[in-house]
């Protein structure tokens, strides 16, 4: 059972009203003290946190207001809940991590003026950007690829994502430089699961790129959005990692 | 030592040049009192086609010229039998060489018109399996052999048995990854025996219950 800080657990609680996604990462074999100090848990995270358009993924606090990073018993625990980004996350002393965090479009009304006006304010549960489903996904699995690549829990892991609370939302493209989707694709789901994947040492970010541009067609695939651009979202990506975006 | 049919050799000199898959050299014995450079010249030419993807053959007797069609003078009869001791032969190259060498030691006739008619010797060499070759000693004639040399033949511009150029030697890794991916491939999709699926199945028990409710299925 995970047990959670006060803190931590009223920010969980606040994600879970409305949509969130969720991202596990963990070794193959479960052993108690793979990592034997929980300043390790923090380092790795930190490390392979992936900080490519401003916010890192996942975020690693600092300890000041609306956010905290501590040592638990048997993990490293993060919170975040300041302006849209609510997070948390635990990194566990056997190479477990596990991240949860709100899907932004739900969280606008507590961002600033200026992205609120930009982006508008929809209604929590109306709206899915699939640019931030490929740059998020992006994000996690290069994520993934750094966490394997250090070499502390091993040679491969295993990865699985999705994204809950999405019944009736509506897919939308918020790329200022795109006329936007054309259609009405709106997902019947509330669960979408992605299946759970290997990762292993090695492997080049190329790699990574299309295990995240596979999972986004998954997504996107939950809301009847039949036709995935695969090029249009390859190219997404490399200006993420290219931070021209 | 295998025969190899008149088409055969007609069909191997016929565009009158070397390619990346085929080099002359002209007649020498293989014998100890034979020309030193010239038998190291061809297990340099056999290294090298060893390093190309296809492999390739080299004919012996044969004089290439860049202006004309080749000579071809052929080989005596006692040249001939000096490269009749095939496994002696290949020892001998194999002792230049890091990977074991596959060639086969042939014989056919080249006849130029009905009354001329001159034999060659056909060393066929298989091309690159997963690793290169690489020179292990140096030659006895100088500019012949290198130790560490990997020798292949170009994939553009003149056909010549000398030391790798950056394309060559990326053609080279490539084929070595290739033929390990088609290696595992054939494998098929990797399977755990009972016992492994049973610990991994635990595992993932464990890493579930160590997260408990935070992961919502």
């Amino acid at each position: 059972m995970a047990r959670l800080a006060p803190d931590a657990q009223a920010v969980l609680n606040k994600i879970h009203t409305r949509g969130y996604w969720q991202f596990n990462l963990r070794p193959v074999e479960f052993n108690r003290d793979l990592i034997r100090r929980l300043a390790t848990c923090r380092e790795l995270v930190q490390t392979a946190s992936v900080l490519l358009r401003g916010w890192d993924c996942p975020h690693v606090p600092t300890n000041t207001r609306n956010q905290g990073i501590y040592n638990m018993e048997d993990h490293t625990e993060a919170w975040t809940d300041w302006d849209l980004f609510k997070e948390v996350w635990q990194m566990y002393k056997t190479g477990q991590f596990v991240y949860i965090f709100g899907v932004w479009n739900d969280w606008m009304e507590e961002t600033d003026a200026a992205r609120r006006q930009w982006y508008g304010v929809p209604e929590p549960g109306s709206e899915l950007d699939s640019l931030e489903v490929v740059l998020r996904l992006t994000e996690l699995v290069l994520f993934a690829r750094r966490i394997v690549e250090s070499g502390v829990i091993g040679e491969r892991i295993y990865i699985r994502a999705g994204i809950l609370g999405t019944a009736q939302r509506m897919l939308t493209l918020k790329d200022p430089h795109s006329m936007g989707l054309l259609g009405r694709y709106v997902c019947k789901s509330d669960n979408i699961k992605l299946p759970e994947l290997q990762v292993l040492r090695g492997g080049t970010d190329e790699d990574a790129l299309n295990t995240a541009l596979q999972w986004t067609q998954l997504v996107l695939e939950q809301f009847q959005f039949d036709e995935f651009p695969a090029d249009a979202f390859r190219e997404y990506q490399k200006r993420l990692v290219e931070r021209r975006l | 030592m295998k025969i190899h049919t008149e088409s055969f050799i007609r069909e191997l000199l016929g565009p009158g040049v070397e390619r990346r898959d085929l080099e002359f050299k002209a007649p020498f014995t293989w014998e100890k009192q034979g020309p030193q450079w010239l038998k190291e010249r061809t297990i340099r030419a056999v290294l090298a086609l060893h390093n190309t993807p296809s492999g390739g053959v080299i004919l012996i007797g044969v004089i290439g010229h860049d202006d004309r069609p080749p000579d071809v003078p052929g080989v005596s009869a006692r040249e001939l039998k000096s490269f009749s001791n095939e496994e002696a032969v290949l020892a001998e190259i194999c002792g230049y060489s890091t990977e074991q060498i596959t060639l086969t030691i042939g014989t056919g006739v080249y006849r130029e018109s009905e009354v001329t008619k001159s034999d060659v010797v056909v060393f066929e060499v298989v091309g690159l399996d997963e690793l290169p070759t690489i020179c292990t000693k140096a030659g006895k004639e100088k500019g012949t052999l290198a130790p560490s040399a990997i020798y292949s033949r170009p994939k553009l511009g003149v056909p010549a048995s000398a030391p790798v150029t950056p394309h060559e030697l990326e053609e080279i890794v490539r084929h070595g990854v290739e033929r390990r991916v088609r290696w595992i491939n054939s494998l098929g999709p990797l399977t755990l025996d009972d016992a492994g699926q049973g610990r991994e199945a635990a595992a993932r028990q464990d890493f579930s219950n160590e997260i408990g409710e935070l992961w919502q299925d």
